[in-house]
């Protein structure tokens, strides 16, 4: 019979539930879907920041949507004020959430009060991307990077956030850094806010 | 008695101290009157971006004044979002016998309600659900985070819920 089993149909997306749904995503779906999209960018581009420019910013939609997201299905509906909040937020639950797994690590910079790390052994994006020679020093998790700027522009705590390779001995492949650089507002509001 | 509730969504897109009314640049203000039971459109302002705006109202001549006092709010409402982790800051200011009510979202989108005294209980819950159909707008990748709302339908369900709770 026809129709039996199938899932109820909604009209209008605005009637549909807000449930969580499927978790998972075919991840060879999606590396299929993000190697389109770098290819498809680098058709329209000149130079390499210009590259990491344009995946930043498709990271960036896509932050701002997981922040709302996020906030009211995970956290029950309280928004992060605090800078060492929203971070962990980023750190954990918005990892899993897209990567399956919380981030590796999440540092402090030593040498500026406004940088704040988080490591990943191997990035999600990166993993089926091979980067050649010619393009030096560009890394595709600027899509990544994106998303994470998405996430605290939104959360009003405007940053520069970038993705860069650090090699380490011993391992083959460099371990990825999210580089994360806060403007001089959200330090001053978090000293007012004690 | 009349019954008045004016209802304001705005995107709060820069964290600055400018008021309303002093914002030194503004994209085409184009106002929209389609009949007594108003839907007032209003495009973008340079810091602060308004989406969505439904008055129910018998007496038209107020609504000016009443859009007025919403936005005066504005202000009292940024440094009120940083005080507290909750999404709903209850009731916020206050004009003659009218209330300002403000629910502030993750991404700082305030949707901003202006009535007289009501149950406190009837706007949280209606807040939260104008937040769940907003999220679902949000969501869509085609919709431009701070452009105009112009599904009928949202519309629809939010006068449905305006009469179911407020």
């Amino acid at each position: 019979m026809i129709g039996v089993g199938k899932a109820k149909q909604y009209a209008n997306v605005l009637d549909k539930p807000l449930s969580r749904g499927r978790q998972e995503v075919s991840l060879s779906a999606f590396a299929f879907l993000f190697s389109e999209l770098v290819q498809y960018n680098q058709t329209q581009v000149d130079n390499i920041a210009e590259l990491e420019r344009r995946l930043e910013d498709a990271g960036y939609a896509v932050g701002a949507r997981v922040l709302e997201l996020l906030c009211h299905r995970e956290k029950g509906n309280r928004r992060e004020t605090r800078l060492l909040g929203i971070l962990s937020f980023i750190h954990s639950t918005v990892w899993k959430v897209l990567f399956g797994k919380v981030a590796d690590s999440l540092e402090k910079g030593t040498e500026h009060e406004d940088e704040y790390m988080i490591s990943e052994k191997e990035l999600l994006v990166n993993r089926f991307i091979s980067v050649p020679k010619d393009m030096g020093a560009f890394n595709c998790g600027a899509f990544v990077a994106g998303i994470v700027r998405g996430v605290l522009d939104n959360a009003g705590f405007p940053a520069v956030v970038t993705a860069h390779f650090v090699p380490i001995e011993g391992q083959q492949r460099p371990r990825t850094t999210i580089l994360i650089k806060f403007a001089e507002e959200v330090l001053h509001r978090e000293a007012r806010l004690g | 008695m009349f019954y008045l509730i004016t209802f304001l969504v705005f995107l709060y897109v820069h964290d600055n101290m400018m008021g309303f009314s002093c914002c030194n640049e503004v994209q085409a203000g184009m106002v929209l009157k389609y009949s007594c039971d108003v839907l007032f459109l209003y495009s973008l302002l340079l810091m602060e971006c308004m989406m969505c705006e439904i008055l129910y109202l018998e007496k038209e001549d107020q609504a000016y004044q009443h859009q007025f006092i919403l936005h005066a709010a504005l202000d009292v409402v940024q440094d009120l979002a940083w005080t507290t982790n909750a999404m709903s800051l209850k009731s916020v200011d206050r004009f003659n016998e009218l209330v300002v009510s403000v629910y502030v979202t993750a991404g700082h989108t305030r949707f901003m309600l202006l009535h007289d005294t009501r149950t406190e209980d009837g706007i949280k819950s209606f807040f939260q659900e104008v937040h769940e159909l907003y999220i679902k707008i949000f969501l869509n990748p085609l919709y431009l985070p701070g452009s105009r709302i112009t599904s009928s339908h949202f519309d629809t369900k939010v006068r449905a819920l305006a009469r179911k709770y407020l």
